[in-house]
């Protein structure tokens, strides 16, 4: 091998060169440190390829808790225990599964009761996506629950109950030439569509619909006559216990869902909105010791895949300092 | 037990040997799903998909002397093949380039703050991830997962010359990056020579 007329980029490709910067032998050792004495017009660029194979070798320590470690171990278990799994490839599955509910409506639905539905739900600081048998898919954010009527075989309406939070994007679904019905029921109102996407949080005594795309028709659950169409953008509150509607259009409504990529986009959000956050997401209660820090303002993206990084990237933001114990989380100011 | 013989186990039926191969090698597939998508349960499905399969198949499949090598191989495309990854991809790019808004600020800090080592080490390990994620994904599979070529063609599903042209454009890319830290080069330089 001529090394005389490599370049930086040449040594740090060179699979005798990366051997000896990641596993050095006394071989390697012997070889690349005499090379050097004979080349010292070389050693630059050695030392430069060294840093980059240096740096080429690092990872940022991405690890799984040791609890999600255990809870894949557990579907593995299970998966592998239960026959229906041969069939790897969820689509598949969804048309098993949409074929054996045909078949069951075709046996003149004795299997059928009324009522009849499945509810997932989610715990503290998990999100989940579920896929629903006619391809709709919800992402379920922490501390939620998505009741699903099992009927959809038979009926012309596809309906869902929601508490807490989901961002949903439905497919659209045609039977008869008739475009199916997708609907959201709230404590307080009905969200009616036939194909799109938007997001629904029914936490704080209240329901809040925010339109990504396509169309939606909202129906208040007292006021049967009154419908509400809402455009992309369009952001709805409605409280029925409060007997309040609050309708605005946000420039970009991307900010209210990016908790399902397991991010919060926070703009002006203040340290108060935040602690609530933290608390219908991961369970904890959360506690500003001083008053002054409530109003602290941030700006930007934060990571909530778990409750640990979403701390240390808040501490990094704000002056200051979070302890964590059991279930408490407490905010203090940071001396300068 | 080497990987052929734990192989070998699992194929036979053997769970202690399933549940081995699983503890081994967990840590390295969900470190290397996040490299592929920064949709945590998409990682965490397919994974569990693949075991699943895996044990499910287990008769079916061949020898392997690399039990590595086989499930980054299936990892990868169960991710880049799900059809839930279609919008995840789109949204994944801009988060990123979010991230990198907003991360900008505390890297300049760290620049000036040239005396910490730990502040230093930590924006040079930024400079990774300002690589296009085709080439992060290439440094990564050969720097830090250690394959060779050959295997990074077929985990990636692209020929030997674009393995090799990208990692070649990868270093190029860490060189530029690099090179505005002629001092720290500087001074690796004079302990190196103090070696000799």
């Amino acid at each position: 091998m001529n090394y005389l007329s490599f370049e930086p980029e040449d040594f740090a490709t060179d699979a005798f060169f990366c051997s000896w910067v990641l596993h050095p032998t006394p071989e390697t050792e012997l070889f690349w440190l005499d090379w050097l004495r004979n080349n010292p017009s070389k050693a630059r660029d050695i030392e430069l390829a060294r840093q980059m194979v240096l740096l080429a070798s690092s990872d940022e320590e991405v690890t799984p808790s040791s609890e999600t470690v255990d809870r894949i171990w557990q579907g593995i278990e299970e998966g592998k225990n239960s026959k229906v799994i041969v069939f790897g490839n969820r689509m598949i599955w969804l048309k098993v599964a949409a074929a054996v509910i045909l078949l069951l409506v075709a046996f003149g639905g004795y299997f059928y009761r009324q009522g009849q539905s499945h509810t997932f739900h989610t715990a503290f600081g998990e999100s989940r996506r579920v896929l629903l048998p006619d391809g709709t898919l919800v992402t379920l954010n922490a501390n939620s629950s998505l009741r699903v009527a099992d009927r959809w075989g038979r009926r012309t309406e596809r309906e869902v109950w929601l508490d807490g939070e989901a961002f949903f994007s439905v497919s659209k679904l045609k039977k008869a030439g008739q475009a199916v019905k997708f609907t959201v029921h709230t404590h307080d109102l009905n969200v009616e569509v036939r194909g799109t996407e938007f997001n629904v949080n029914t936490r704080q005594d209240q329901t809040q619909v925010v339109l990504s795309e396509g169309l939606v028709h909202l129906r208040l659950n007292d006021r049967p006559g009154k419908e509400i169409q809402m455009k992309p953008g369009d952001l709805v509150d409605f409280s029925r216990s409060k007997q309040r509607l609050h309708i605005r259009h946000l420039p970009d409504a991307s900010p209210m869902y990016s908790w399902k990529n397991n991010r919060w986009t926070l703009n002006d959000a203040s340290l108060a909105e935040i602690a609530v956050l933290i608390r219908e997401t991961y369970g904890v209660t959360v506690i500003i010791e001083n008053d002054s820090l409530k109003k602290q303002t941030v700006n930007g993206v934060v990571p909530t895949d778990n409750m640990g990084d979403l701390l240390s990237a808040l501490e990094t933001i704000l002056p200051i300092t979070i302890t964590h114990q059991e279930q408490r989380v407490t905010i203090r100011g940071r001396p300068n | 037990m080497n990987d052929s013989d734990l192989w070998r186990s699992f194929r036979n039926g053997d769970e202690t040997a399933f549940s081995m191969l699983y503890k081994s090698h967990i840590d390295m597939l969900y470190r290397y799903g996040h490299k592929l998508t920064v949709d945590t349960q998409l990682v965490e499905d397919s994974i569990q998909d693949m075991f699943i399969e895996l044990w499910n198949s287990r008769k079916r499949l061949s020898e392997t002397d690399s039990i590595k090598y086989y499930l980054f191989r299936v990892l990868r495309r169960k991710i880049t093949q799900h059809p839930l990854n279609r919008n995840v991809a789109g949204a994944g790019a801009e988060i990123s380039a979010f991230e990198h808004r907003f991360f900008s600020v505390s890297t300049e800090s760290e620049l000036i703050d040239t005396e910490s080592e730990l502040g230093r080490s930590r924006a040079l390990g930024r400079a990774l991830t300002l690589l296009p994620p085709r080439q992060q994904e290439a440094v990564n599979l050969r720097y830090y997962h250690e394959f060779n070529h050959q295997q990074i063609a077929e985990i990636m599903n692209i020929s030997l010359q674009s393995v090799h042209n990208t990692l070649q454009k990868s270093m190029k890319g860490l060189r530029e990056l690099l090179s505005g830290y002629s001092e720290i080069i500087l001074s690796l330089l004079i302990l190196l020579f103090a070696h000799v």
